[in-house]
């Protein structure tokens, strides 16, 4: 992370969090009363989506620690809740949606972390099995280079036995976390693509096979582990090279390890395209093709998701046939028509995940109603 | 401003100086039939560029033009002195223009283009100094008139012409010079509306991003070079099958199924008032069923043939998404 400015908010400033990020920094920070001083200057920069990642701002969440995902009603979602731990990322990657989410992106870390903590237990308190992580806003693992966060929340997690942290990134920045007692109750996740897009489509991550060797290092410390084909990429040659990440993948893994791998295609806001188009010229992504979706997002038309995900899905079998696969925000079309089935009810996906993270993370506790 | 009111010699008028025009055409047949009939009603401008020297138009390109064209020796000219400001000179070229007729973009652009010359590129400034001379422009108009005049001649003339909208003009800074000679070509012939002009547009450069090729190669394609060239074509029919041919290639999975629809659909022989409508880019699996009526006994004779319609076996063709597995 190439932090080039350091705001903090004046009511984050006395946290022990800004001050260990301050030193481990060590630039001259501007106290500010406002954010909106930054995000304006952020605004006006010619590459705004650029601006806001080497423009640290330290400020407290104001908001819920914990929050649903936010899926759409007509499509499948996880259901698995985010622990909002800051925003956007330092990588930068063309299909990146939090571009056009936040308005405008920049990087916040959130410095209150003692009611971060106090969120989480009283979450555990109520011995719900749940899924939490916090790679949605952002990746998980950015900010250990500026503060120790997840071996913290490692920790956390592993004192508790109804919940499981998934620790979702591109990064490979897992060392610190290697020693740690984690009790299963940490899933280490990495997002996969091919090597074409991530040389053209993911600036600033790790390779595949060096994200592939942090995964090997998790496993053999025992930390369950996930994999999210998310967004699969359709070009000319995209199947074989799939297919070659998932035997790339297993060659290296071990699967009974692995709690679940999930599928999800290239999708996005209609506001996405012109930012993509003005910041990766070269990149042809945008230009497939794309239907309005119920939900209003770009995607796929649905006969070339279906295909794309049958292929994939076989050589996931092939290899790893006990393997949990699951889509990201799809229908229950796709399930079937490519998966043969589709979560049951009730519970659906939420369920089905839930009961695979007390199959392999020993999760003990109630299920949530509903 | 100080200006005298000279009989010049025509040959003293250096027609080469265009500095301040901003008339974009020749003389209209309408201009010289006047002036030959009544002489020149509203004198134009010159200034002196030196003592001794030839005289630069600052304004009436077209009415000096007529006059050489009538044999004329001399003319009748408000002169500028040779010290006479550019500001000054652009204020009476704009003037002389704005108020007696509308601009087009491209004319609007040129005097733009010298307003923002003499405000050291300051568009507020030149926005403030047009409005009292009859051009009505923004600042941010201002700064895409000013792109406008980069761009190849001919995206120039289209949008003159009004057959392409100054933000497509825009567009096509980011394609290479033929492309857009070619997209203005194309412009000028089938002269879509603006939204067909974006529609187009945009599926010509995705195409051609995807194919790796220019815009121009891929209009250079038969499929549309075909369309282009058609002789003797209705223009209307033509921007149709243009459009038509352009969806299919930049969506070629889903007009298949599209097309394949409406085929099941005709199978199905549906009344004239009846219509099913597949679910948007077929994503989801509801389909819509439309009946028009305005009689009670029309929609008990319309409820006859739907139970009818539902029993046919077309129906389940129409229905059926197995087509969605193999595109």
């Amino acid at each position: 992370m190439k932090i080039r400015k350091l705001y903090i908010e004046q009511s984050a400033a006395d946290y022990p969090v800004t001050r260990h990020i301050c030193s481990r920094l060590e630039m001259p920070a501007q106290i500010i009363d406002n954010p909106e001083s930054v995000y304006q200057e952020i605004g006006r920069s010619p590459d705004p989506e650029k601006a806001g990642k080497s423009i640290l701002l330290l400020t407290r969440n104001r908001g819920a620690f914990l929050r649903d995902c936010p899926g759409t009603s007509y499509y499948t979602c996880c259901g698995y809740q985010i622990l909002h731990i800051g925003t956007y990322c330092s990588m930068d990657c063309a299909y990146c949606i939090l571009q056009a989410y936040f308005h405008p992106p920049v990087l916040q870390f959130f410095v209150n972390h003692a009611e971060m903590e106090t969120s989480l237990q009283q979450h555990f308190a109520k011995g719900e099995i749940s899924r939490i992580g916090t790679g949605e806003f952002t990746d998980s693992l950015i900010w250990e280079s500026v503060y120790p966060l997840a071996p913290r929340l490692v920790e956390l997690f592993s004192r508790q036995k109804a919940c499981v942290l998934e620790l979702k990134t591109k990064t490979t920045a897992v060392d610190p976390l290697l020693d740690l007692a984690h009790h299963k109750k940490t899933i280490m996740a990495w997002s996969l693509n091919t090597d074409a897009v991530i040389a053209n489509q993911e600036r600033g991550t790790a390779a595949l096979g060096a994200r592939l060797t942090a995964a090997e290092k998790c496993q053999k410390q025992g930390f369950p582990l996930a994999f999210h084909f998310d967004p699969m990429i359709l070009y000319n040659g995209c199947y074989a090279d799939y297919e070659n990440v998932i035997e790339q993948l297993f060659s290296r893994i071990d699967p009974a390890g692995i709690v679940w791998i999930s599928l999800g295609s290239f999708r996005f806001m209609p506001e996405l395209k012109p930012i993509v188009a003005r910041r990766f010229a070269a990149s042809k992504i945008i230009y497939n093709e794309f239907i309005r979706a119920i939900d209003g997002k770009m995607r796929y038309f649905k006969p070339l998701r279906i295909q794309l995900y049958s292929r994939v899905i076989e050589a996931i079998k092939f290899h790893a046939p006990e393997v949990l696969v699951y889509f990201c925000m799809e229908d229950t079309e796709v399930w079937q028509k490519c998966l043969g089935h589709a979560p049951a009810e009730p519970g659906g996906l939420p369920m089905m995940l839930d009961q695979r993270a007390v199959q392999i993370c020993g999760l003990s506790g109630k299920f949530p109603a509903g | 401003m100080q200006a005298e009111t000279l009989l010049i010699s025509l040959d003293a008028i250096d027609t080469r100086d265009n500095r301040y025009q901003i008339s974009d055409s020749g003389p209209p047949e309408a201009l010289s039939e006047s002036i030959g009939e009544a002489g020149l009603i509203s004198l134009p401008w010159v200034q002196q560029q030196a003592a001794d020297k030839a005289f630069r138009i600052v304004a009436g390109f077209r009415r000096i033009t007529v006059c050489r064209k009538l044999g004329w020796p001399q003319v009748t000219c408000r002169v500028l002195p040779a010290g006479a400001s550019k500001l000054s000179c652009w204020k009476i070229a704009i003037a002389d223009n704005a108020v007696t007729r509308s601009l087009n973009l491209l004319e609007q652009a040129r005097a733009a283009e010298g307003l923002m010359d003499v405000c050291d590129g300051d568009a507020k400034q030149a926005a403030q100094l047009a409005g009292p001379l009859g051009l009505r422009v923004n600042p941010e108009l201002i700064r895409k008139l000013i792109r406008l005049l980069a761009l190849p001649g001919p995206v120039q003339q289209a949008v003159a012409q009004n057959r392409m909208s100054l933000n497509i003009a825009l567009d096509l800074e980011s394609v290479d010079e033929s492309s857009a000679v070619a997209f203005a070509g194309l412009c000028q012939n089938l002269k879509p509306t603006v939204n067909h002009q974006q529609e187009i547009f945009t599926g010509l450069y995705e195409l051609a991003r995807l194919q790796d090729k220019s815009l121009a190669d891929v209009l250079a394609r038969s499929d549309f070079s075909e369309i282009l060239h058609a002789t003797r074509a209705d223009r209307r029919r033509q921007l149709q099958v243009l459009r038509r041919t352009l969806y299919n290639m930049r969506f070629p999975n889903l007009s298949r199924s599209e097309a394949a629809f409406e085929q099941k659909k005709k199978n199905l022989g549906l009344p004239e008032n009846m219509n099913i409508s597949a679910p948007s880019g077929f994503e989801s699996n509801v389909y819509t069923l439309t009946i028009r009526f305005s009689l009670s006994r029309q929609l008990c004779d319309c409820a006859e043939k739907l139970a009818a319609i539902s029993r046919n076996p077309e129906l389940e063709n129409l229905l059926d998404r197995s087509f969605n597995e193999n595109p």
